[in-house]
């Protein structure tokens, strides 16, 4: 593949993000600028920042990665990340923007009036944005290898480096332009390549991948492994090796390897006959055509897993940071109802087309199998199906420059809304010990520039650290690790959200009881699965997709807690409920001194 | 599929009597609120309570304690319970007599003075605002946990009902699987169709609340 198209790609991607950033903002100095754009945002260009924001690595690459493995199971992975937007629309979208709180942890201190509810919330929001940000980091570096061959960090720090310049420069409304330009190079990036390989797929007689047999290579097909790998092989099979297999050092030469266990070593070029197939890795056998085809046969527990993962992703949504942070840049609750009826529309019309991605990768590009790159699907189709030419060099640039905006803008939004938790507790922490004279002009100006220094010192740490972390964790593929991030999402925010909008019973001993154990538990599972614990059956499945019983324990200990200590009911939730209620056209008189901030 | 369930109006059975009450509870909530040197109460109920055992005390006063007290007007029967004490046999209540056409009239026009009580006892969180924030969140939430579980129901049956049932597990149309198609493609819209209802309704909820605030 031509790399310095691709190349240049990306650079355009970053270079013109950080320039959007930079410049794109003049005005917006003081903090609430930095944070929600003043809350002046039209619907569809914030809805277009919501998708642009929303659509991270995990939906650009990683469903088609997932489905090309597993087969019809992972299309739920689209509908759950659509629909989870319903369920944000019917139980949260307005009566959160008529919260008038910047973040989840504001909500949650104006609704209960705890400080500690607030330190735990500011905890989560950094952790969940981190674990989101880690795939989108890794899905970088992998991008960068596929298309350029650069060395794994590269595509991490540029990331980051470009998140770091846009956020601490601008804030959110230069964010919320940039985003709302991504979606739509998203949303071509896909469109534009999917009606070329369709057509080469229909001219290619159309096959469908569901005999009853193992993925087979359909072409003569080099393979270069970057990492080793030992893989099995079933059938004997001859191919050319460059490198190392066996540890024996191969230049060129054909060798029949045989039934049995193969060590294949790193940065290693395997030529495979056509018809010949997909060897794989050792633990992981992949599931043959039919099973591949038919719903709830493509793992072990599908019924578990199928459910599971639509828990995580409609009850998860609500509570990823990002993705509640832009509410607040809707002028009123109507408004953002109708942001995120036009958010519908743009999911649904992105996420049809991931899964022919992932179908056409199993046809065609069957060796990431082998690999375990399935994440790279999208990068190699145009090459693999068009043949090399100039047509197919055009589409896998533009396909890279989608992957790239998919990173930095989901990258940035994130940073940017942990940046402003990091923030917000670091300037609460020295509120308390400096407890300044109301000031003058002068300090007042002083005072403001500080809180900007602080948020962009903030927003450094919140990419650096994910940064670092994202060359040292295991790697997993991308949807994989952002379903994860939804399952503690929605077993933490999603019942403090839930509850605290729509239930009056809810206390602070049993928020804070909810979040630690749903979030707790969900984060276990998470560190046990990142750290590489590697258990079969139930356990298994239970540990991969905490969502189905973490969600129903952070509810009933939430619930059961706040009933235990009832007499501890906040005195000001009727008038925080009547806040989250009424609707902003009656202009309700505020009792004084009681404003829920 | 909502449409008919709309905001449940506390509505009082004459103008007068409407105007009177709010003002009488006011009367008393500002009282408690002074009493109370503008600290919260410790709930709406206990704020209920004050708030009627002083307007029947305001109302034996002035003659029109059947009004008064914010009770008779409140629906759903989650009054609060009226604690006064016994009081001294009273004159009957003096009642308008008018031609329904009359009352009619009168009514589509506020009184003097009367525009935006309810938003008042809104603002202020006496039991009559509370009242009509409860019959708001219910209706919100019932709409929500609707469309919700339409939702919940049409994705917790679909992944089964396309696994089992041989007939639709293995048909295919243009070549593509069918389970693919519904899943893939399919079900967008049924999303896009509840958020629609949802979307709708809502805010016809809130323009109905809002109209039945300002109106009362």
């Amino acid at each position: 593949m031509n790399t310095v198209q691709p190349a240049v790609a990306v650079a355009v991607v970053c270079v013109a993000t950080a320039l959007f950033g930079v410049y794109g903002l003049r005005p917006g100095r003081a903090t609430s600028d930095f944070y929600v754009a003043s809350r002046a945002v039209t619907p569809l260009q914030n809805a277009s920042a919501i998708g642009g924001e929303y659509l991270s690595a995990a939906s650009f690459l990683g469903i088609a990665g997932l489905v090309l493995a597993y087969g019809a199971d992972m299309l739920w992975y689209g509908v759950g990340y659509t629909a989870g937007y319903l369920v944000l629309l019917a139980f949260v979208a307005a009566p959160m923007r008529r919260s008038g709180a910047y973040t989840v942890p504001d909500f949650a201190e104006a609704r209960l009036q705890s400080r500690r509810v607030r330190q735990l919330a500011s905890v989560l929001v950094v952790l969940i944005g981190w674990l989101y940000l880690l795939p989108q980091l890794q899905g970088a570096g992998l991008t960068l290898r596929t298309v350029t061959g650069a060395p794994l960090w590269v595509g991490p720090v540029a990331v980051a480096a470009v998140v770091m310049t846009t956020v601490a420069s601008g804030g959110m409304r230069s964010v919320t332009a940039v985003q709302a330009f991504q979606y739509w190079l998203k949303l071509t990036a896909l469109a534009v390549p999917v009606i070329f390989l369709l057509l080469a797929w229909r001219a290619d007689g159309a096959p469908w991948p569901d005999a009853d047999a193992p993925p087979r290579f359909r072409d003569t097909t080099t393979v270069t492994v970057h990492q080793a790998v030992d893989v099995r092989v079933e059938d004997p099979v001859r191919v050319t090796v460059h490198g190392r297999l066996d540890g024996e050092r191969l230049d060129g030469e054909r060798v029949r390897i045989g039934p049995g266990v193969h060590a294949i070593g790193a940065e290693t070029r395997v030529r495979f006959p056509a018809g010949a197939d997909v060897p794989h890795p050792v633990d992981e056998e992949p599931v043959d055509g039919l099973n591949w085809t038919r719903p709830l046969s493509g793992t072990e527990h599908p019924g578990y897993g199928t459910y599971s993962l639509l828990i995580a992703t409609l009850l998860g949504t609500m509570g990823l940071p990002h993705v509640i942070v832009r509410f607040y840049t809707n002028p009123d609750g109507p408004a953002a109802r109708r942001t995120t009826w036009t958010v519908l529309w743009l999911l649904a019309a992105f996420y049809l087309l991931p899964p022919l991605y992932g179908a056409l990768g199993r046809l065609y590009t069957p060796e990431l199998l082998m690999t375990g790159r399935t994440d790279a699907t999208l990068l190699l189709l145009p090459d693999r199906l068009l043949g090399g030419g100039p047509g197919a060099a055009v589409l896998g640039t533009l396909l890279t420059a989608g992957a790239f905006a998919a990173f930095l803008s989901t990258a940035s939004g994130l940073t940017m809304s942990v940046a402003g938790v990091l923030g917000q507790e670091l300037e609460r922490r020295r509120a308390r010990r400096v407890t300044a004279p109301p000031g003058k002009a002068a300090d007042a100006r002083a005072e403001v520039r500080a809180t900007v220094l602080r948020l962009r010192l903030a927003g450094v740490a919140a990419a650096a650290v994910p940064c670092v972390a994202s060359l040292v964790v295991v790697e997993r593929p991308v949807a994989d690790v952002v379903g994860l991030a939804f399952a503690v999402a929605a077993s933490s925010f999603c019942p403090l959200l839930l509850l605290g909008i729509w239930w009056r019973g809810l206390t602070p001993q049993g928020a804070a009881a909810g979040l630690l154990t749903g979030g707790g538990a969900a984060l276990a599972t998470v560190a046990a699965t990142m750290f590489g614990v590697q258990l079969g059956g139930w356990p298994g499945a239970l540990l991969a997709r905490p969502a189905a019983w973490t969600v129903p324990l952070a509810f009933a200990v939430m619930v059961g807690v706040s009933w235990a200590t009832r007499r501890s009911v906040p005195s000001g939730t009727a008038h925080a409920l009547l806040r989250l209620h009424a609707p902003e056209s009656l202009n309700l008189p505020r009792r004084p001194g009681r404003s829920a901030g | 599929m909502a449409g008919d369930r709309g905001i449940s109006a506390p509505r009082s059975g004459t103008r007068k009597g409407g105007a009177a009450s709010g003002r009488a509870a006011r009367a008393g909530s500002r009282k408690n609120g002074a009493r109370k040197g503008g600290t919260p109460g410790d709930g709406a109920q206990e704020d209920g309570r004050n708030d009627s055992r002083e307007s029947a005390r305001n109302g034996g006063r002035d003659g029109s304690q059947r009004t008064a007290q914010s009770g008779s007007r409140v629906p759903h029967g989650r009054a609060p319970q009226t604690t006064a004490p016994p009081e001294p046999p009273e004159p009957p209540p003096r009642v308008t007599v008018a031609h329904p056409r009359t009352l009619a009239a009168r009514s589509s026009q506020p009184l003097p003075g009367s525009r935006a009580l309810v938003a008042d006892d809104l603002g202020r969180q006496t039991p009559l605002g509370d009242v009509y924030l409860r019959s708001l969140m219910r209706t919100q939430l019932r709409l929500a946990a609707l469309v919700v579980g339409a939702l919940g129901a049409v994705l917790g049956v679909l992944p089964v009902l396309l696994a089992t049932v041989p007939s639709v597990r293995d048909s295919t149309l243009a070549g593509v699987p069918v389970p693919w198609l519904v899943i893939g493609v399919a079900v967008h819209p049924v999303i896009l169709a509840l958020a629609w209802v949802y979307q709708r309704q809502a805010r016809k909820n809130e323009a109905e609340f809002a109209d039945l605030v300002e109106r009362s």
